[in-house]
């Protein structure tokens, strides 16, 4: 598919989207009026309150997932390379992976009350196993041709991670990560909502919900997919593209 | 000739075994600095593990290998410089031509403030000086498997080690490599342990030939190519030595009908 034919079927969706949203709004009465939002989405934009509230949320999600990555890494590498840890931390990659989003926020907010660092531990606890299974995924199927090359060429321990084991589990790290980063952002509003969080995106949507203001409602949404968007296309996979360039064919 | 008296590599007694599996029966073998020696043996004989013994990977179960006097897998002993040309590339796909060759510089004796001179002066030998900042993976067969000879030759190696290096090429690029590994072999007098099943390459490239006999190996025969330099790849004194060593192989193989 060529890239104006990409751009034509997004579009499109988007359009679809709008259609689907408007038909919502003739046929209930819980979906604003689409033309209403529009008109009320620059003051939105323009409010400091706006981005203070989707600063909190962002950090919190960066922070936790950031947790949750060198936890994963660290676990997957201990499996990887002792069964006595394969043994022990395996029960905790299971208990964490199949802990509901929602039961893991209300024990944060047992243990951490009110706490910043109890929604960050709920984006770490939930999203860390699917790093360690995906990085582990890479480590298992490791060319060992290439280790081989190493040994050869006498290359060192630091220069075998940064040349040969990094850029090799990198495919096995960005797909972990791209999961683990869609997850991390829906992890942070259940934690906000359930964990009765007095800011971010979680509490000002939860407080709009409560209150049934409509297009307030539509507006937080509205901003943190495109806030979620962002991060995944405008920051992974342009990130992803750069490291995988290598990988473009004989021209 | 390339070839002085002093011995580079010298193998006494070899012998591997992979628990109740015997790979390597007994092989004593000596290679002269600057020789070009070729290993030739039937699938499955034991010369990947001959190799891997040679290159330091793989600790043997009996015998020694010693390597510039130095002997390989005693208790203090540092594993040696070499270079090796596998059957397929091994170059790192997501490192450039340039720093996979910074690479191996970083590990090897070589001042830094030489490495770009001489990755310069081993491009255009090989030529391909045009694919220095390339992606490996952008590059044919033919280039990768130049880059790779490069990389084996520059870090000053004792010997270099090639496992069939041609063997997933097509034929006209495997005879100019052919060629040009002769070129440079000449040119620099670096010791050459060249692995094949093709008889009529090992005449063409060695001085001498070591045959191993079927697996588990031993060295039936080291046979001196009696042929000057130049050959050329299609003279026919080639062709009656190549005659010469298959007769003398099919027994040895066990591939005579009975």
């Amino acid at each position: 598919m060529t890239r104006t034919n990409e751009l034509l079927w997004s579009i499109s969706a988007i359009l679809l989207l709008i259609v689907v949203w408007w038909f919502g709004f003739s046929h209930t009465k819980f979906i604003a009026d689409p033309l209403e939002v529009a008109r009320a989405l620059p003051q939105f934009l323009g409010d400091p309150e706006t981005w203070f509230h989707m600063g909190v949320t962002f950090w919190r999600v960066l922070v936790g997932l950031g947790g949750g990555i060198l936890l994963g890494m660290a676990s997957a590498f201990a499996i990887h390379r002792s069964p006595m840890a394969h043994q022990f931390l395996s029960v905790y990659v299971s208990f964490a992976l199949r802990t509901p989003s929602a039961i893991a926020a209300i024990m944060a907010l047992a243990i951490f009350k009110r706490d910043e660092i109890g929604y960050m531990a709920v984006v770490g606890f939930i999203t860390f196993p699917f790093i360690t299974v995906g990085l582990l995924d890479g480590l298992r199927s490791a060319d060992h041709k290439l280790d081989d090359v190493a040994k050869i060429y006498r290359v060192g321990t630091l220069r075998h991670i940064r040349d040969f084991l990094v850029p090799f589990l990198a495919p096995y790290t960005f797909s972990a990560l791209r999961n683990a980063h869609a997850l991390a952002w829906k992890i942070v509003v259940v934690a906000e909502i359930f964990g009765a969080a007095k800011n971010g995106f979680g509490a000002e949507f939860n407080y709009a919900f409560d209150y049934f203001l409509l297009v307030e409602l539509h507006l937080w949404l509205l901003v943190f997919m495109a806030l979620v968007l962002f991060a995944e296309y405008g920051v992974l996979r342009t990130v992803e593209r750069r490291v995988f360039q290598w990988r473009a064919q004989k021209g | 000739m390339n070839k002085s008296s002093d011995i580079v590599l010298e193998v006494k007694d070899l012998g591997v075994s992979f628990e109740d599996q015997e790979a390597i029966g007994k092989i004593d073998l000596s290679v002269a600095r600057g020789e070009f020696i070729a290993i030739l043996g039937p699938s499955g004989c034991g010369k990947s593990t001959l190799l891997n013994v040679l290159s330091g990977l793989l600790p043997p179960t009996r015998g020694t290998v010693s390597v510039e006097g130095r002997r390989m897998y005693g208790p203090e002993s540092e594993a040696p410089h070499v270079g090796y040309v596998f059957q397929e590339h091994r170059l790192l796909p997501w490192r450039s031509v340039k720093k996979n060759l910074e690479l191996v510089l970083a590990a090897s004796s070589v001042p830094r403030q030489l490495w770009d001179d001489k990755i310069n002066d081993i491009l255009e030998i090989l030529h391909i000086s045009r694919y220095k900042d390339s992606w490996p993976l952008r590059l044919s067969g033919g280039e990768r498997q130049r880059v790779s000879i490069a990389r084996a030759l520059l870090v000053e190696p004792s010997y270099v080690m090639m496992d069939e290096p041609f063997s997933t090429l097509d034929e006209l690029t495997a005879r100019t490599l052919r060629q040009e590994i002769i070129d440079i072999w000449q040119r620099t007098g670096v010791t050459i342990v060249f692995v094949t099943h093709s008889i009529r390459e090992a005449t063409f490239l060695a001085d001498r030939i070591i045959i191993l006999t079927r697996g588990p190996a031993n060295v039936d025969d080291s046979y001196s190519v009696p042929i000057d330099r130049p050959r050329d790849y299609e003279e026919p004194r080639i062709g009656q030595v190549e005659a010469e060593i298959v007769k003398r192989v099919l027994g040895v193989w066990e591939l005579e009908k009975t």
